[in-house]
């Protein structure tokens, strides 16, 4: 199968997943969705579980390769493009979905913790990187980060679920405040240019 | 022959096996049917209280969100100081940290609309009573000038996300761990020292 066609049935798939959940659609919903033949949707995905994990799975790589790709000049610059990544992206939807499939089911709590251990992993390297250049001052890079992960999802869902006061600009403060404490040093909020002619 | 009457059931036994049903089944699965066969009535003998389980999953939630903050309230008012309070307080939140109530909730919000309103009333008790604290230990000369309703909204927001990854097992994150990250937090944020008890009370 070509990869336009997967694209196109992912896709589809996040906005039924979005509207009903990890597991209120079939693989018939996701066809008449993605306007294809159901049977080529059989052939491609061995189920919805696996439709739903492929989903997450590309919307994270897509989250971490802006990360990644994003230019920086030291260590703090790349804290603040980390959080700025979640700001205008904070859709976090799938991840409510996983974790309610955690409660209950391995494979979700599987699933969690691989894609769990490989944010922190970036985020550790981040900090690491800031220890190593001085910029940083922290006793336990790894707890440290989980603390900036965990703090990072947690504002993420709140704004998901339209809190009232996680607007994203609180968010991005927020954490700024928080990476800020816990990293030993002022992370500084990016000037935000204007808009031409506005 | 005459009708029976339907079987009675209170308020307070349908919220009871909504609790248990949420927990074994989750909310997704959960259906008032079930729940009135859970306690041996008839459905509309559950349906008269309850129009739908998302309102069993919120009525179990502002049980909990209650019982907790009297309980936050009991334990705290015979402390001296406003930093022993906070203290107090994010124990309680780390020895209950079960979030199951609470990612059923958040899931059952993202489609919605009275469940997010919901849940946003108990982010925001919750958020108030920790903004109460920092507001007293700043007139107290205790805490730093960081903003209360920042600081509360930044521990609060640690707690829902350290409860939930302990909760699902998540190795990296204990009760003990999520104190301590949660202390650590707050006395750097408020420029504060308090101290961890050598233990967590079961």
């Amino acid at each position: 199968m070509d990869t336009d066609f997967r694209a196109s049935v992912l896709k589809a798939a996040e906005d039924l997943i979005r509207e009903r959940g990890a597991e209120g659609w079939s693989m018939a919903d996701l066809a008449a969705r993605s306007d294809q033949p159901v049977e080529d949707l059989q052939a491609e995905f061995e189920s919805e579980w696996e439709v739903f994990c492929l989903t997450i799975r590309r919307d994270e790589e897509r989250w971490e390769s802006a990360i990644r790709e994003a230019s920086y000049k030291d260590a703090k610059e790349r804290v603040m493009c980390l959080l700025e990544a979640c700001v205008p992206d904070y859709d976090w939807s799938f991840w409510i979905e996983l974790w309610s499939a955690a409660l209950r089911e391995e494979r979700a709590r599987q699933l969690r913790d691989e894609l769990d251990q490989r944010f922190r992993a970036l985020v550790e390297e981040i900090v690491q990187h800031g220890v190593d250049t001085g910029e940083f001052v922290v006793d336990d890079v790894r707890s440290t980060a989980v603390t900036i992960g965990t703090l990072i999802d947690a504002m993420a869902l709140q704004a998901t679920l339209g809190d009232t006061t996680v607007r994203p600009n609180y968010m991005f403060d927020a954490c700024v405040a928080v990476s800020s404490a816990l990293l030993g040093t002022q992370l500084t909020m990016p000037k935000r240019t204007e808009p031409e002619g506005g | 022959m005459a009708e029976r009457p339907l079987p009675k059931v209170g308020w307070g036994a349908i919220v009871g096996a909504g609790a248990a049903a949420v927990k074994a089944r989750g909310i997704g699965a959960m259906t008032l049917e079930d729940l009135a066969a859970d306690l041996g009535v008839d459905t509309a003998a559950v349906s008269y209280w309850f129009a739908d389980p998302g309102q069993v999953l919120v009525a179990v939630m502002e049980i909990r969100m209650n019982w907790f903050l009297d309980e936050a309230r009991a334990r705290m008012s015979p402390l001296p100081t406003q930093s022993e309070r906070l203290r107090e307080f994010l124990e309680l939140s780390a020895a209950d940290h079960d979030a199951t109530y609470w990612i059923e909730l958040w899931r059952l919000s993202s489609r919605d609309e009275p469940a997010r309103r919901s849940r946003q009333a108990l982010a925001d008790a919750y958020r108030r009573t920790i903004a109460g604290i920092i507001r007293a230990g700043q007139r107290t000369g205790e805490f730093g000038t960081a903003s209360p309703d920042k600081v509360a909204l930044i521990l609060a927001t640690l707690t829902n996300g350290l409860a939930a990854s302990a909760t699902l097992g998540d190795r990296e994150v204990s009760p003990e761990s999520m104190l301590d990250a949660l202390l650590d937090t707050a006395e750097r944020l408020l420029s504060v020292k308090l101290d961890p008890r050598a233990a967590l009370e079961p």
